[in-house]
């Protein structure tokens, strides 16, 4: 992978978002996990796609080919263990970002489930 | 009850839930249309049909109505210009590389090392209009001239010095006749049309801070300084700057930027042995990168020799642990 021009708080938060099980993580998905506004959030998937840390790809036409379709992100193999090392040095460990969105605990609400009168 | 207090209660119970009601059911339409309108504006075809359909798909998720309004409004705001800004870097990065001469082309086991760079490129940009030298110092074998090659490939120093970076090698067997036709070979670099030999050191150096002095910002990067007088004969003048590295940092006076080069950190160090390798068990992992002091140099010997072993078809684990019995050998 390639150096990492500018590495920061939200770029360390992005790649803890993207360090969970969860394979099916999109644009927003990642910005609740991370904590931070989806308007940061494209800038850094973008370098850090650049750089070669992560991959991203199409979701499968498996709505019949109706509507527009998500683009995941996801770690590439050197990206992980360049993410695992990063995270590592800055901040002394990988926090696991994937419970935390479950359990509620983030800044942002939880579609239809914080908000009970939204339609989902 | 007036006929005002009337007006605004009928404004307040009938008009504007409606009002509101209708702004609630155009946000969504309007959010999408704003979106279409920011994907547009991205730059390239490409993008616009990238994002378009991914920020589409996402606005789905986005619960409510004017939240969605909202959230297409972040990604105007903040996500358009700096996605825009970064691909025109980008641009311009290709663009640099294209016009890069074959030897800032580093090959594919360097490991970068991102601290000590972007010390050295901080340094650059802020004083390369007052004629600082940028010393990178340190023992043999730990990356000074890899560094040196990494910084001079370096997008922005390549856009700092507009592509004017000068490799000067330089070493122990250089002598003063060597060394007035380096200084003469860089001057012909800089000004190709006007080619000129000389034999005498303190000319040429001459006349390259006269040429330094009223061209443009230029960077000089003088590998592997061993003595004073070559390092004089490459003078900063003008808006240049200098890179030198050296073990011998004492070497040079005036305004200076010392850049120390250390052993490298663990997965730097990790990243370099393992380059192009299958995994190792990670005990004998461990155990390489500790009798390798983690210096760059042994590191590259280390991965060489591993890699040929692994091209000749031997048992990884084996041709580890016999490297690592030479290397305990060594040591003693």
């Amino acid at each position: 992978v390639d150096r990492l021009s500018r590495v920061t708080e939200a770029t360390l938060d992005v790649l803890e978002a993207l360090m969970g099980p969860d394979d099916e993580l999109y644009g927003y998905k990642i910005a609740v996990r991370s904590g931070r506004k989806t308007g940061v959030i494209y800038p850094i998937l973008d370098r850090l796609e650049d750089a070669g840390w992560i991959e991203s790809g199409w979701e499968r036409e498996e709505r019949g080919g109706r509507g527009p379709r998500r683009r995941f992100y996801r770690l590439s193999p050197d990206g992980l263990s360049a993410a695992r090392d990063l995270l590592t040095e800055r901040r002394g460990a990988v926090r696991q970002r994937g419970d935390r969105a479950a359990a509620g605990a983030r800044k942002g609400p939880v579609p239809g489930h914080f908000i009970p009168w939204v339609r989902r | 009850m007036s006929l005002g207090a009337i007006l605004v209660l009928v404004l307040m119970v009938v008009l504007l839930p409606l009002v509101l009601n209708e702004a609630g059911e155009l946000a969504p339409w309007l959010a999408k249309r704003l979106l279409c309108w920011a994907a547009a504006r991205l730059g390239t075809a490409e993008a616009c049909e990238r994002y378009g359909e991914e920020w589409l798909a996402n606005l789905d998720h986005v619960p409510g109505k004017i939240t969605k309004l909202i959230w297409v409004s972040g990604l105007v705001v903040i996500s358009v210009p700096r996605l825009r800004r970064q691909a025109r870097r980008r641009q311009r990065a290709i663009r640099a590389a294209r016009g890069l001469p074959a030897r800032w082309l580093l090959p594919p086991w360097v490991v970068d090392r991102p601290a000590e760079v972007n010390q050295i490129v901080t340094g650059l940009y802020r004083t390369a209009d007052s004629g600082i030298t940028t010393v990178v110092h340190g023992a043999g074998g730990f990356g000074k001239t890899t560094v040196a090659r990494i910084v001079g490939a370096d997008w922005r120093v390549v856009r700092r010095f507009r592509s004017r970076v000068y490799w000067v090698p330089l070493g122990r067997e250089v002598g003063p006749h060597a060394l007035a036709a380096l200084v003469s070979g860089l001057i012909s670099q800089i000004q190709p049309d006007r080619p000129v030999v000389f034999t005498d050191v303190r000319r040429a150096s001459e006349c390259l801070a006269s040429i330094l002095e009223d061209g443009p910002r230029r960077l000089l990067i003088l590998d592997d300084v061993r003595s004073y007088e070559q390092l004089a004969a490459f003078p900063i003048a003008g808006r240049s700057a200098r890179l030198v590295t050296t073990r011998n940092p004492s070497l040079v006076d005036g305004r200076v930027q010392l850049v120390n080069i250390d052993q490298m950190s663990e997965c730097q160090a990790r990243a370099l042995l393992m380059a192009g390798l299958p995994p190792l068990p990670p005990v004998i992992a461990g155990e390489l990168l500790g009798e390798t002091g983690r210096c760059p140099w042994l590191l590259r010997k280390a991965n060489k020799t591993l890699t040929e072993q692994a091209l000749s078809g031997s048992d990884m684990v084996v041709a580890a642990d016999d490297l690592l019995g030479q290397l305990r050998r060594r040591r003693r």
